[in-house]
């Protein structure tokens, strides 16, 4: 008989956990992480084509990345058709190449899968000599995942159990594409069979284990990447009912992006930098920290220096200066995490980075994160009314909402679950396994 | 008028009265807030209060002139590197007496040594007398047995910073004037500034004060290999304390670092006699071979040639080889070069031990297998065509005659 596992493929986190029908193991897929039962969804490429994933990819990154020596070619990308009234031309483009970079590090994989769709959805992306579609990321991931897995339990993996979100897309043909390229990576990193479940449908599984009677239950799984909502009738395996699915994608990654547009540009010039169109895209940039090491440019850099030399900001465009050229682009956005999570238990937290040359300090209240994720709010409040709705159940028919994923433990969120179904009816899952957990159940059930 | 154009200080802080009143009303709003709130401000004031010691007293080392006898101190300094480099270049930069009073530099009061250092990283610091004419040799206690690797010598003034690179690629620097003057020469007790750690050796000393002024570090290596590195990089290489094994061969180890211009030309000069002067412009980027060497040949001297000064080389058995800059033909990367003296002497055993290119008015100083360290003018060499020697001499360096001497400025 193969062995089927159940795998959470997140947007921040991924996990990997094997049920026999009794109980459920999660195995400890990264024990370089603070949870071993959770491995950074995160992906780094070397230029000799080494995959690495999780903690051991971050450590690698800043090993090899930290005050590294850059040495930048100019590389022709392609060329661009001009078209006037009475004229057109082509025009060579060429691109600044860090010949030195050792490697390239991506998360926010599964975000690429709700990219997917249309005709300008995202492709993939060049990694040195090698072209890697979206499949391809997602193949090496899930690929170093089995790898790690099989080492744990000893023997090969016939089969996985893949979470998905409700919705890739909201376009069910940009879902379905969605669905393919995931399953055509799992099968590529060597599963022979491949099955989906919905996440709050697997977290709902998990949780029905808890359960003596049936009950009605609204799943509130809330992520990296999604919110995904799932009401179902539970606790008899034999009736089991889903009423209704739904989901947006808005989650932790938006929040962070928010919390740094809204209160730490102006560390880096925002407000004090006018009428500079190259630097003012420069500090623009800084929520995307993937695309920081690719602005680490010479003529990025003369700009900054010239600017400073002028007198225009120079503390803050120092600090931008810093956080772009000495990588320090990832512990930055770390700290921006970890101060969010802070605010989860605690009324107040700190950002701060101060090392090599920049001395970032900003104190954080819950009032001010609320105020900066209130329109999201808003949207996540909307989506559980419509879904509610969807179900054709009246929120005291609710017996429990069970809460599941990093950012379902924001107090703003469970409060207004509080408020909506009653607090004693709010229950909190495991934040980062009850997914995984859930998946396991569903795989070894067939 | 007030310039609008620049925001003022005030504007550019971080802390904002917005900022203020937010965690205000947090406080209002959840008064168990207040207590971690004020702890998070108490520290970050505790942090500001410390830096703000530390720039009070950089203030007031600015406003009692302390700071500006510093700056002033180093502008002599690089004054007289720039007139060291005016005598380099052959005289197209103004000397120090065309330029007017006031600009002239004080006169530096520096002091010129010679450092003989080993593979072991002992490194001896000898100042030089005023006279190298008919001076009798120093002696160093201790003998170098013929099959280690001898010291290397090189001439250093007092403000020089040293660049020691280890055969593992680590890097250290230590102001030449912080190394003690050995009074009693004694090579078994000589200092180690920066010892090798487990499993390197010191590769070679480089100086460093002219790096300002250079475009390219050029590193060789023992076996005739070499990469250019943009001058870019060196505050990032210095940072790093790291510059990189500079070896594509596995028995191979690092032998000099020269400081370059892009119009420079290399003299890559070989144990076995061939000479091959490359332009820097066209090393590489990456280790490559710059020299052709033979199964058993390596480098015995690599420096930058200046214009229009000949090339002296010295063999084992003191004899000087002398060879005019126009003779300095370029050649290119991977050649062999041209020969010092003729194929039957090769055959015979003779052997180069150094070389440099050298004005009559410079110094040279040879190292013998014995223990004694001879001073002698270029010129003295040049008139006599050796070096003697009681026994053999294993390491060579000539060098601008020090202030105050007879050849000196």
């Amino acid at each position: 008989m193969t062995l089927t596992v159940g795998i959470d493929f997140g947007t921040s986190n991924s996990g990997v956990a094997v049920s026999d029908g009794h109980t459920v193991r999660l195995l400890p897929i990264d024990a370089k992480n603070n949870i071993p039962e959770v491995v950074k969804s995160i992906l780094y490429i070397t230029r000799d084509g080494q995959q690495y994933i999780g903690q051991e990819a971050v450590e690698l990154y800043y090993r090899h990345n930290v005050n590294r020596l850059r040495r930048y070619v100019q590389k022709w990308a392609g060329e661009i058709d001009y078209h006037g009234a009475d004229m057109s031309y082509v025009r060579d483009v060429y691109v600044l190449v860090d010949e030195l970079q050792p490697g390239r590090l991506l998360q926010y994989i599964k975000t690429a899968l709700r990219k997917v769709g249309g005709e300008s959805g995202y492709r993939g992306t060049q990694i040195f000599d090698r072209y890697y579609s979206v499949a391809d990321l997602v193949q090496a991931y899930l690929q170093a995942l089995k790898a790690r897995a099989e080492a744990l339990l000893g023997e090969p993996i016939g089969g996985v159990r893949l979470g998905r979100p409700v919705k890739f897309s909201e376009s069910p043909e940009h879902d379905r594409q969605a669905e393919d390229i995931l399953r055509q990576a799992a099968l590529a990193a060597g599963f022979a069979q491949v099955d989906f479940e919905f996440e709050p449908v697997a977290a709902a599984l998990f949780y029905e284990q808890t359960l003596t009677k049936p009950q009605n239950a609204l799943i509130f799984d809330f992520g990296g990447g999604t919110l995904d909502i799932a009401i179902l009738r539970l606790g008899d395996p034999h009736q089991r009912t889903v009423y209704a699915n739904g989901g947006i994608g808005i989650a932790g990654s938006d929040f962070d992006r928010a919390i740094i547009q809204k209160r730490l540009l102006p560390h880096f010039g925002l407000g004090q930098v006018h009428h500079e169109p190259a630097l003012l895209e420069l500090i623009h940039a800084v929520p995307d920290w993937m695309a920081l090491p690719d602005l680490s440019t010479p003529p990025n850099r003369a700009n900054l220096e010239q600017a400073i030399a002028r007198g225009l900001a120079p503390a803050r465009l120092r600090t931008l200066q810093a956080l772009i050229f000495n990588d320090l682009a990832f512990s930055f956005y770390n700290q921006v995490e970890a101060g969010k999570i802070a605010l989860s238990s605690q009324p107040a937290a700190v950002i701060a980075l101060q090392e090599q040359g920049m001395d970032l300090w900003e104190l954080y209240t819950r009032a001010q994160f609320e105020k900066d994720i209130y329109e999201y709010q808003q949207q996540v409040e909307q989506v559980l009314l419509d879904t509610l709705a969807a179900s054709g159940l009246e929120a005291g028919q609710i017996d429990a909402v069970v809460t599941t994923g990093g950012s379902s433990s924001i107090p703003a969120f469970t409060e207004m679950l509080g408020r909506t179904f009653g607090p004693q009816r709010v229950i909190a899952s495991n934040a980062f396994s009850s997914v995984t957990a859930g998946l396991a159940i569903r795989a070894a059930n067939g | 008028m007030e310039d609008r154009t620049q925001p003022t200080p005030k504007e550019n802080a971080m802390l904002t009265p917005e900022k203020i009143e937010e965690w205000i009303k947090e406080v209002e709003e959840r008064p168990a807030s207040a207590a971690m709130i004020l702890r998070f401000i108490a520290n970050r004031l505790r942090e500001l209060s410390e830096r703000n010691e530390e720039l009070l007293a950089e203030n007031i080392a600015l406003l009692t002139g302390k700071r500006v006898e510093e700056y002033e101190r180093r502008i002599t300094h690089l004054e007289y590197q720039l007139e060291l480099l005016r005598r380099h270049a052959g005289g197209d930069l103004p000397s120090a007496e065309e330029l007017a009073p006031a600009e002239r530099p004080a006169a530096p009061s520096e002091t010129t040594s010679l450092l003989a250092y080993d593979t072991q990283g002992r490194v001896l610091r000898l100042e030089l007398p005023p006279q190298a004419q008919g001076r009798p040799p120093i002696h160093l206690q201790g003998e170098f047995p013929a099959e280690a690797e001898p010291p290397r010598l090189l001439a250093v003034t007092s403000s020089e910073e040293l660049l020691f690179i280890f055969t593992s690629g680590r890097i250290a620097t230590l102001p030449a004037a912080s190394l003690p003057a050995a009074e009693a020469p004694d090579w078994e007790s000589a200092p180690m500034p920066h010892a090798p750690n487990a499993g390197e050796k010191l590769a070679c000393l480089a100086p460093l004060s002219r790096m300002g002024l250079a475009g390219f570090l050029v590193q060789t290596s023992r076996r005739g290999y070499a990469k250019k590195v943009n001058i870019t990089l060196a505050e990032s290489i210095l940072a790093n304390h790291y510059i990189g094994t500079g070896i594509r061969l596995p028995a191979d180890v690092t032998f000099d670092l020269a400081l370059c211009s892009k119009e420079d030309r290399l003299a890559l000069v070989s144990w076995e006699g061939w000479l091959a002067c490359l332009e820097v412009s066209g090393l590489p980027f990456s280790i490559e071979e710059a020299m052709r060497l033979g199964i058993s040949d390596h480098l015995a001297a690599v420096f930058v040639i200046p214009p229009g000064q000949p090339l002296i080389a010295v063999t084992q058995i003191g004899k000087i080889i002398h060879r005019a800059a126009e003779g300095l033909d370029t050649v290119d990367l991977r050649a062999r070069g041209q020969m010092l003296f003729s194929s039957a002497r090769r055959e015979q055993g003779v052997r180069v031990v150094g070389a440099a290119c050298a004005s009559e008015a410079d110094w040279a100083a040879a190292l013998h297998r014995d223990g004694s360290l001879s001073l002698h003018t270029v010129s003295e060499l040049f008139g006599s065509g050796a070096i003697p020697t009681q026994s053999q001499v294993v390491a060579f360096a000539a060098f601008p005659a020090p202030a105050g001497g007879p050849n000196g400025s």
